[in-house]
């Protein structure tokens, strides 16, 4: 199983999974993902969350698009980290805020991981990606 | 006929009389406890035909509602071996109780005094007394962990000085399981002078608790972990020790007289219950007590022990998993797996219908002494049975497979 590169190619992919292998999957593009220097995941890129934690670094380019370098040290968050990324990375930032996060990634929720209630990181995660696009948009 | 306790199996099965079991293997009982439905009947019961305000009314319902108030206080005393029910101060929960004793005991305390705390002990058990520190300038001195992670006594008995004034652990700590000697920290803190206080949350729960054999001064616990509601729970002490503390929350019902120029306050335990009480969770927690007697607090931790110590057993047949806490832990296995970290087993887990706790259980001090950032606990409960450490086992198998 390779990472796929596109979000609906992972969509399409995902679907054809059974449980186990969705987890797998997410993991691999957790492992996929390009790497967060260490020395940039501190208090200021950490986003409040319980368990596991979530490091979040927007790069706006000189053009208008936004570059993230994200991280999170538990293994299926950090997948959804980077199934998140593939969604936003390198757009422009009023692509990013026209497009609905959460229900694009509806079809991923697997175990309730994007419910607010329960560990802040992925929803806090969002929230930070659509506050600095919003305000790059502005 | 009677079967010789001996022979009695370690374990029962009282999941029917949980109504949110059903199924569902519930593995977080050290955060909070599911409620017995005669503990929602009883919560039931009171708001719906016997609900009445407590010390005030001049009806009928007022004062029978009082007096259940107050048998909920005799109810707790008798559960800990108090000596009267006027040592029994209801509390939201062990933390405001802690803070209770930090804010209105602490007020006595000067410069230079000294606190004693252990590496294993919850922020609750932390942070109050850094609130004091920071108001007061005392200091806090911390006893370290021995390697099957209990308090190090030895090192704790060692850290004790003329000038440490009081000593604060947990009977049962909540990522561990470990259980403190509470008899031997008692003696040794009294030695010097000092006053020991007990958080009891996870222990209450636990084993049969008797705080006037234990000898510590000051002994607390909360009402959810022990199959009762949220925002209720109890702080003991000697009625001379609770006499001598000064009030920390100033309003209805902790007062003798009021007047602007001079207010004089209500003895204890009225003196520390200021406004409304939690009145019907007094209720629930005493049904909640009644239940657990029901049952009988040895029978529960041998129940726990025997999960527990199946727990362990079990998980220590993976190779890519860490134990923490002694092997006569009580009913709390705190666990890491190698490369996985505590919220993929959670979220894992948590798909097959197994609930545990991944993270620092509010207790990062102790998080740093393990060296991880966080654990997976599991924790048992009088509704766990032992299918709930095969279907843990199974968990953990997924979670390998899926880890590979």
């Amino acid at each position: 199983m390779s990472a796929p590169q596109s979000f609906d190619d992972i969509r399409d992919e995902f679907e054809f999974l059974d449980r186990e292998d969705r987890y797998r999957l997410l993991i691999e593009l957790g492992r996929a993902l390009e790497p967060m220097p260490e020395a940039l995941k501190t208090d200021a890129t950490k986003v409040r969350g319980c368990s596991a934690q979530v490091w979040v670094y927007p790069v706006p380019q000189p053009d208008g698009r936004l570059h993230f370098l994200a991280d999170s040290d538990a293994h299926i968050t950090k997948g959804i980290v980077a199934l998140i990324l593939a969604l936003v990375q390198d757009r422009p930032a009023a692509d990013i805020l026209a497009l609905d996060i959460r229900e694009r990634l509806a079809p991923f929720d697997l175990a309730g991981q994007l419910s607010s209630n329960r560990t802040q990181g992925i929803p806090n995660m969002i929230e930070l990606i659509r506050a600095t696009a919003a305000r790059l948009a502005a | 006929m009677n079967a010789p306790a001996a022979i009695l199996p370690a374990t029962f099965d009282r999941r029917g009389d949980f109504p949110a079991i059903k199924g569902w293997s519930y593995l977080d009982s050290a955060a909070t406890a599911q409620k017995p439905q005669v503990v929602i009947d009883a919560i039931t019961r009171a708001y719906a035909t016997d609900y009445a305000t407590v010390h005030r009314g001049v009806y009928a319902r007022s004062a029978s509602m009082t007096e259940a108030y107050e048998a909920a206080r005799e109810r707790v005393a008798r559960f800990i071996g108090a000596a009267s029910p006027d040592e029994i101060v209801f509390v939201r929960g062990a933390t405001e109780a802690i803070n209770l004793v930090a804010q209105s005991w602490g007020r006595r305390l000067q410069p230079g005094d000294r606190i004693l705390i252990s590496a294993l002990e919850h922020h609750s058990n932390i942070v109050p007394w850094q609130l004091l520190r920071d108001r007061a300038g005392i200091e806090i001195d911390v006893a370290p962990l021995t390697e099957d992670h209990r308090i190090d006594l030895d090192a704790l008995e060692a850290l004790l000085t003329p000038r440490t004034r009081l000593v604060s652990i947990a009977h049962v700590s909540n990522v561990l399981g470990s259980i403190a000697d509470v008899a031997r920290v008692a003696k040794a803190a009294h030695a010097v002078g000092a006053k020991l206080l007990v958080d009891g949350c996870q222990a209450a729960p636990r084993l049969a608790v008797d705080v006037q054999a234990l000898g510590c001064d000051f002994y607390t616990f909360s009402g959810h972990k022990l199959y009762g509601p949220t925002g209720i729970g109890v702080l003991w002490a000697y009625g001379d020790v609770l006499a001598d503390m000064p009030p920390w929350h100033g309003g209805g019902a902790m007062i003798e007289t009021v007047s602007f120029a001079r207010t004089t306050y209500a003895p204890p335990p009225a003196r520390f219950e200021a406004g409304t009480p939690h009145i019907v969770g007094a209720l629930g927690l005493a049904a909640a007590i009644d239940y657990v007697e029901s049952i009988g607090l040895e029978r529960i931790a041998r129940h726990e022990e025997a999960l527990g110590r199946a727990a362990r057993d079990m998980l220590r047949s993976f190779n890519s998993i860490r134990l923490f806490g002694p092997e006569d832990s009580a009913g709390i296995v705190s666990f890491a797996m190698d490369g996985v970290h505590p919220h993929d087993i959670g979220t894992i887990l948590d798909e097959a219908g197994i609930a545990i706790r991944a993270g620092h259980h509010c207790a990062q001090p102790l998080m740093e002494t393990l060296g991880v950032p966080a654990t997976a606990r599991a924790s048992f409960g009088i509704y766990n049975i032992d299918e709930d450490v095969g279907r843990l086992a199974a968990g953990i198998e997924k979670i390998v497979r899926i880890f590979g």
